[in-house]
């Protein structure tokens, strides 16, 4: 499968979208554990949950606004060149 | 050739790392020989002990820089801001002049002038490591290419013969990172970056014997494997992220463990170029099971050896344990994925 540099950024692109795509209030909240925002002891693990929760977290609030442009030109791009 | 180049390669490196940036290749002993400032231009040769009125014309329209407190005599000089040391005025004796070049030629100004543009050139070198430094860390890639003929054959020997081989750890010294030229066991980037490039090259030659080939198909071949090296990586790097197992591993360690496949794949290709499938599929079944072994090993001590005191992580070294197990196995996966649409 020739994957190509542009294949990959569009990937990338693609699966942020999906995450900062998941909406706060009807999806997010109604998941157990979401609200976790005590920070755990040092030395002790957190769990594979509270991870995965704050990785969303931090690539909504991160990713949320630089993607518009980024879909935007990528739609273009695609428009014209196919 | 391969072996000459690594030790041009870290002489190269070396050299230019021993220079730095704030002296001059040659000795600044004498002002009589040719120096250049930091910008690779030759600064005024030898120190005028007279006044050379002989060229008064006014070539480049520059204006001098005015040495505040320093009077030379010469009346006709503008009060302007510093300009660049060395660029500018150091050919005011040969090319004609600019009102006031001669003040260049004068030993003291000259030093001055030649220190200056040093400490600028040097300040904005270290600004640019700096910034630098967060993403790419160069002085860290340094290490990993510091090998010698005999880490490249043992290497090589344990890549493909991991039986034998009891002593998996790595040895760190206390306060730098550890070269791998002292160290069998420490992952380096020589053989991973000239691994990719053959790999690249042995493709082109595998389309050539099938008459597939085509130069783009190369530069097609050559950013699939940089783009699965890549993806391979982040997905590693998720993974370490989301389970939060703690290890000492670099990224650019991770580099170099995702690309020994490589050697594995390129040994593959040249088996089913002499022996069509049959050869290919026994070299790759043979090659990605010594991979796995060596990954394994390595990996185990790399990502659990840092902190073998701390017993308190049991579901952590269970973790590490999949871990493990995942990227070891993924091996063959992409080796078989990356060479099968290859081989005839």
């Amino acid at each position: 499968m020739a994957l190509g540099v542009y294949s990959l950024l569009e990937a990338i692109v693609l699966c942020l979208n999906a995450v900062c795509i998941l909406n706060e209030d009807r999806f997010l909240s109604k998941l157990p554990g979401w609200g976790g925002t005590q920070v755990h002891g040092f030395g002790e693990e957190p769990g594979i949950k509270t991870q995965i929760f704050h990785f969303i977290r931090s690539v909504k609030t991160v990713m949320k606004y630089p993607l518009i442009p980024v879909n935007i030109f990528i739609i273009i791009f695609k428009l014209i060149f196919g | 050739m391969i072996f000459s180049k690594a030790r041009s390669q870290e002489q190269v490196r070396g050299r230019r790392i021993a220079g730095g940036g704030s002296t001059p290749p040659t000795s600044a002993s004498s002002m009589y020989e040719q120096q250049y400032d930091a910008y690779g231009q030759p600064l005024p040769q030898q120190p005028q002990l007279f006044d050379d009125t002989s060229t008064q014309n006014y070539g480049y329209g520059q204006q001098v820089p005015d040495y505040s407190g320093m009077n030379y005599g010469y009346p006709q000089q503008p009060p302007q801001g510093q300009a660049a040391p060395g660029a500018g005025g150091a050919y005011g004796n040969l090319q004609g002049g600019m009102p006031g070049a001669q003040i260049f030629q004068d030993p003291m100004v000259a030093n001055m002038a030649m220190q200056y543009g040093q400490t600028l050139a040097s300040q904005g070198r270290e600004y640019m490591d700096k910034k630098l430094e967060k993403y790419v860390s160069a002085s860290q890639v340094k290490y990993y290419f510091a090998v010698d003929t005999q880490y490249v054959m043992k290497k090589l020997k344990l890549l493909f013969f991991p039986y034998t081989h009891s002593d998996w750890s790595v040895r760190y010294d206390q306060n730098q990172q550890v070269q791998p030229r002292h160290e069998v066991n420490a992952p380096d980037l020589y053989i991973p970056v000239m691994a990719v490039v053959t790999y690249i090259l042995v493709a082109g030659l595998c389309l050539g014997l099938q008459e597939r080939f085509s130069p783009d198909l190369l530069g097609i071949q050559a950013s699939s494997a940089l783009v699965w090296l890549v993806l391979e990586i982040l997905v590693v790097l998720a993974i370490l992220y989301v389970t939060a197992i703690q290890t000492n591993i670099k990224y650019l360690d991770l580099l170099a463990f995702s690309s020994y496949k490589y050697v594995g794949m390129i040994v593959a290709l040249l088996a089913g170029i002499i022996m069509e499938s049959m050869g290919y599929y026994c070299l790759l079944a043979y090659s990605s099971f010594s991979l796995v072994i060596f990954m394994f090993r390595t990996l185990r001590w790399q990502v659990q050896g840092g902190n073998s005191e701390m017993e308190a992580y049991s579901a952590g070294n269970k973790r590490r344990l999949y871990l493990l197990l995942f990227m070891s196995g993924l091996q063959p996966i992409l080796m078989w994925w990356l060479t099968q649409h290859l081989v005839a």
